[in-house]
């Protein structure tokens, strides 16, 4: 038996970093050994804005959770955010090879391959490529191996990114430790949305909402496959920068207000009612009505969901996603957020929970959906046993059983 | 299809493309870390060689002593008896003190035995015995250094001359030249307590050697003028009232000094001499030191002292 | 105008700064300000150590036979009362006085009882009377803040213009946790800021003078608010900067004025180095004048500094009539006014004449009620290269709202130095509500 895989999980988001050190034991059970998180210097909206801080905190993150789980870490598997991510479905279509039309392995490799192959322009690369409904004859098939058709379809989610952004965070990594390889990057709306909705839902189809600091991670869910993903370059940092202009308080100032009395709906009694900035009777401490601070985040987070809803557009609707909308990422904790959701997409919305198995107190924070996530392909990837990864096999082997 | 795939082919369009290796991006923790792994991987490397080491080591000692034969099989006589010391003792008078019989089983002698035997020897400070095979006996030995005489009689009312070293044991001189042993101020005024063939030591010798020794650096001709000691009025506590160090001269009869502050009383004393010589007036019979801070003198031929301050 | 007739040079401008109270005394120490002319300093005070240890040497005890010589333990009644029992002491303070600033601490004692007082009497003996006042904490009670507020409508009524300065706001400029100390350096700056456009606006040789009868024709509604504002911008257009920062000023965004969008009076000051184009003063008045829609009674005031070469200071102080007694009739908003693109008088050949401002500022406004009359610059214009840069500008939006839209483009706040965050033309980093136009009242 190979001996027990380390893997870190990685997710250099805008508010903080956090690494999760997981424990692959026999290829089936994953334990986590060790976690660490730091605030984050130089990521704004996700994206990677001052390098060099981002390695030093990214390593001393890395190091810490080294430390607590008392092991080197062998792998890494990093999340991906930011404007910059872009996604693009394609159907790959081959005629069945064989004479009488059944359906092969084959078939299925060269439908897959010919999905994922659109050149990208200058400065972009694939991400990721996501596997997801099959089409024989055009009946949508579950499996179509062994099928009679003369014609295979494969649909792929295929995302792709700003190459100088993927190869900074690679850098970062390799800055780390240069014989430590990133295994995987993914997206982190496919991340969190693999803990925030369950098999279930996935099936029914869902729409996960990951609303971290920087950016809003969404991805839809139909039939257990993924069918979009996106990123909304706005997220809680702009709930409080709004806090911070219109209160004409400091960002600091802001953010401590927006977690103590930040709610996303306006309710009756809140014009006459106020909230003390700092709340310590000190000098320059003042009354705040409670009424501003909901109209400004009001206004933010509709404008998030009306923003979704475009990008959406028909996709997004109680027909199409009976799963409902999962809310998870550190701001989903915002009193009321799922209300405004509700109002603005018009399917049911609430906020998601972490999967029984994560025990551990401090992980079921709605923050931890990514990297746990990240932790979870982790565990995927090794239960595959030998990976095919020559540029010859079909990359996304590996992942296209996890998007099932 | 296949020219498809050449133009993705052409470019980077997986992240996986991405060049992995770079070590720009280090910042000083990843590269403390680095370094710790390292030192760490030094560490164990080194353990392993310092146990792989101890493990050779130990082999290699016993296949060695498997190799020796045991000293024990057979008789070696003592051939050579070398003597070696720091002093005026020499062979013979070793091999006339303490006889060991050349031819005796070396490894029959009891080497500590004898290292107390030639110790008990009393102008034997410290001595060391040991063996080097086949047959040589070495026997090293650091001699007591005399700092004054006593004089004693003997069970036989005949006069015996001993010595007295700086730690304060007395013992009979051998070998010492005449010229050292008439250099050496005679010593009065102690009471000798017989310990077995010898006497037991003396107290405050050790002061006595200071003054002397500092006597003879400071003023030369002051200690070469003194011919008894008296340590009659001498107590070990520096406080004690009346504790004096009496010395008696040739020209200046009796000098008294106080056990302690010995350079500035030496100084005081060479100022108080040649401030005589130079008024010409003859020899000083007595000058008391002792007394903090005058100096009592008296001529001679005078019978008032004289006060010097 | 009976003053224009007065002889300035045998008779120079009278300025004095006097602070009433413990910290409007404690203001007017630390007011070191630099400038030409006579500037003189006094305070005002009812307690007599305090009044003793100031440095100044100008000092006027009040209400000797109210509190004999001691504080008023912060009732503003007993300050009132010795301010009146020693009216006249105060009428031969500010005998002569052309231009009084008066400098107090409202919410306590002295300061909220005898400068209403004082300003009454300045007011009285023919001074133009300018306040700075700074308003108590929101903590330090409920009394002190109605003690301030009475204080404040009694210096609106007396005083020609009324800026006052919330100290729960100086306390929130600095970042973190400032001391006492930062605190009031804050409180200073401001005041200096504003004495000092006023001041050099009359006394300096500037490129745009402007009289004393002007500005106290701009300033004639007593009893109004008061608007204060600056902006500095330095650098690469830093004329932009500069109304970016002027936006962004704190005292613009009080609570009273926030969404102030049309004063009766305006003194714009401007202060620029000698490389400042004259199309950029235009612009920038322009500006303030459709920010404040105020273009008819605005006093424009320009002052070259040698020290600041490619960098420009916005003065504002505008006084809004709240007591009606003259109240222009409404206007079609600023921006919806066609507007000539290039006003008749720009390509003017220079030396520049100051007077082009009035007639500039007459030729758009028809209905004028009166072009300020500007000093005549005894210099040549420094800056001839107006023709150079006519006004970017000119393509205006037609919203009804336009003063929004310097707004919406710049306040990025913390995401300030990054790209921009377009989605359907909204740069998404700019607050929601502002885009949105929803009002929300602190």
């Amino acid at each position: 038996m190979p001996r027990n895989k380390i893997i870190g999980a990685v997710e250099i988001g805008s508010s903080k970093i956090s690494v999760l050190v997981g424990e692959i034991e026999g290829g089936r059970e994953l334990n986590i050994i060790g976690s660490a998180e730091a605030t984050s210097v130089g990521v704004k909206k996700g994206e990677i804005v001052d390098l060099s801080a981002v390695s030093r905190c990214t390593h001393a993150t890395l190091i810490a959770a080294e430390k607590k789980a008392g092991v080197q870490v062998d792998e890494i598997f990093l999340s991906a955010s930011g404007q910059h991510l872009e996604g693009f479905t394609n159907i790959g279509t081959v005629n069945v090879q064989d004479a009488d039309n059944w359906v092969s392995e084959h078939d299925l490799r060269c439908a897959g391959q010919s999905a994922r192959q659109k050149a990208l322009p200058q400065g972009r690369c694939y991400l990721v490529h996501i596997r997801g409904a099959a089409y024989a004859d055009g009946r949508e098939v579950e499996n179509p191996v062994g099928m009679q058709a003369a014609k295979l379809e494969l649909k792929y989610w295929n995302v792709h990114a700003n190459e100088r952004r993927i190869t900074d965070m690679i850098h970062i990594i390799s800055g780390y430790d240069d014989g430590l390889s990133v295994e995987e990057i993914i997206p982190a709306s496919v991340a969190s949305g693999r803990i925030a909705a369950s098999d279930e839902e996935r099936r029914a189809g869902a729409l996960v909402v990951d609303i971290g600091e920087g950016t809003t991670d969404f991805v839809l869910y139909r039939k257990g496959h993924i069918v979009r993903t996106g990123v909304i370059p706005v997220g809680g940092g702009h709930l409080t920068n709004d806090l911070s202009i219109g209160l004409r308080i400091n960002f600091k100032q802001a953010e401590r207000l927006k977690l103590r009395d930040g709610k996303a709906v306006i309710e009756r009694g809140d014009k006459d009612s106020h909230v003390l900035l700092e709340g310590d009777l000190q000098i320059g401490d003042r009354p705040i009505p409670r009424l501003a601070i909901a109209k400004i985040l009001n206004a933010r987070v509709a404008e998030i969901f009306s923003i979704m809803k475009n990008r959406l557009g028909s996709a997004i609707s109680p027909q199409a996603v009976p799963g409902g909308v999962i809310l998870t990422g550190g701001t989903s904790s915002l009193p009321g957020i799922d209300e405004v959701g509700r109002d603005v997409l018009g399917v049911d919305t609430r906020v998601g929970t972490h999967p029984a198995w994560v025990t551990r107190k401090d992980l079921r924070d709605p923050g931890y959906a990514t990297t746990l996530g990240l932790l979870f392909f982790g565990l995927q990837g090794q239960s595959l046993g030998e990976r095919e990864r020559k540029a010859e096999a079909p990359r996304a082997g590996l992942l296209r059983r996890l998007f099932k | 299809m296949t020219s498809k795939r050449k133009v993705s082919r052409g470019r980077s369009s997986s992240w996986r493309e991405i060049q992995q290796k770079n070590r720009r991006a280090r910042t000083p923790a990843s590269r403390r870390r680095a370094y710790v792994i390292l030192a760490r991987a030094g560490m164990v490397a080194a353990g392993l060689a310092v146990g792989l080491g101890g493990v050779g080591y130990g082999a290699y000692f016993i296949w060695q002593q498997s190799g020796q034969v045991s000293p024990f099989d057979r008789e070696q006589a003592v051939t050579r008896i070398v003597f070696d010391s720091d002093g005026v003792l020499n062979g013979q008078w070793f091999a006339r003190h303490s006889p060991v019989p050349v031819g005796t089983d070396i490894f029959k002698l009891d080497i500590h035995a004898m290292k107390r035997e030639v110790e008990a020897l009393g102008q034997v400070r410290e001595a060391s015995v040991s063996v080097e095979l086949p047959g040589t006996l070495h026997v090293r030995v650091r001699e007591h250094v005399p700092v004054l005489r006593v004089f004693v009689r003997g069970e036989e009312g005949e006069r015996r001359t001993l010595l007295v070293a700086r730690d304060g044991s007395v013992y009979e001189g051998a070998l010492y030249p005449s010229e050292t042993l008439r250099r050496l101020p005679g010593l009065t005024g102690v009471r000798l307590v017989r310990d077995g063939d010898g006497f037991r030591p003396l107290e405050g010798i050790e002061t006595v050697a200071d003054l002397i020794d500092l006597a003879r650096d400071i003023t030369p001709h002051i200690a070469a003028d003194w011919r008894w000691i008296d340590l009659s009025r001498y107590r070990n506590e520096p406080a004690a009232p009346g504790n004096a160090i009496v010395i008696h001269g040739r020209h200046i009869e009796r000098t008294v000094l106080h056990p302690t502050h010995f350079v500035l009383q030496l100084e005081r004393l060479d100022g108080v001499v040649r401030n005589a010589r130079e008024r010409a007036q003859t020899g000083i019979a007595h000058i008391d030191l002792s007394y903090a801070d005058r100096a009592i003198v008296r001529f001679r031929n005078e019978n008032r002292p004289q006060q010097h301050s | 105008m009976a003053e224009a007739t007065r002889d300035w040079q045998e008779n120079p401008l009278r300025v004095k700064i006097i602070g009433v109270g413990g910290a409007g005394g404690n203001a007017v120490d630390r007011l070191r300000m630099s400038g030409p002319g006579p500037l003189e300093l006094a305070v005002v005070n009812t307690d007599f150590k305090t009044l003793d240890a100031s440095p100044l040497t100008e000092k006027v005890m009040i209400g000797k036979t109210v509190t004999g010589g001691l504080s008023t333990g912060g009732e503003a009644e007993l300050g009132r009362q010795a301010a009146e029992a020693d009216r006249t002491e105060l009428a031969r303070l500010v005998e002569g006085v052309d231009l009084v600033f008066i400098l107090a601490g409202l919410g306590r004692g002295t300061g909220s009882g005898a400068a209403p007082v004082l300003a009454e009497v300045a007011a009285q003996a023919g001074a133009l009377v300018v306040a700075f006042v700074n308003l108590p904490f929101s903590r330090e009670g409920q009394r002190r803040m109605r003690q301030a507020e009475d204080a404040l409508v009694a210096m609106r009524e007396a005083c020609a213009c009324v800026v006052s300065l919330p100290n729960d706001l100086i306390v929130q400029q600095a970042e973190g946790d400032p001391t006492l100390l930062e605190a009031l350096a804050i409180a200073d700056d401001w005041i200096r800021r504003g004495v000092q456009a006023i001041h050099s606006m009359i006394l300096e040789n500037g490129l745009i003078n402007v009289d004393f009868a002007t500005l106290r024709e701009a300033l004639q509604y007593r009893g109004g608010k008061a608007v204060f504002g600056f902006g500095e911008g330095a650098g690469d257009g830093f004329v932009e900067a500069a109304l970016r920062d002027l936006e962004r000023c704190p005292l613009l965004h009080l609570p009273d004025n926030r969404f102030l969008r049309k004063t009766d009076g305006l003194i714009l000051n401007i202060r620029g180095g000698p490389d400042m184009p004259l199309s950029d003063v235009y612009r920038i008045m322009d500006f303030i004048g459709d920010r404040f829609g105020c273009k008819e009674n605005t006093v424009l005031g320009a002052t070259v500094d040698g020290s600041f070469q490619g960098r420009v200071q916005i003065t504002v102080i505008g006084t809004v009539d709240v007591s009606g007694a003259r109240r222009h009739p409404y206007r079609v908003p600023a921006a919806a006014r066609p507007r000539p693109v290039t006003p008749p008088l720009r390509p003017e050949p220079p030396p520049f004449a100051p007077a082009a401002v009035a007639n500039k500022q007459t030729s758009a406004q028809t209905d004028s009620v009166e072009g300020p009359s500007l000093a005549q610059s005894p210099h040549p214009a420094p800056w001839d290269t107006v023709t150079a840069t006519p006004a970017r500008r000119e393509t205006k939006p037609t919203r009804g709202q336009a003063e929004f839209e310097f707004l919406a483009g710049e306040e990025r706040g913390y995401f300030e130095k990054t790209e921009e965050n377009l989605y359907e033309g909204q740069d998404l980093d700019v607050p929601t509500f502002i885009r949105k136009g929803i009002r929300i009242a602190l």
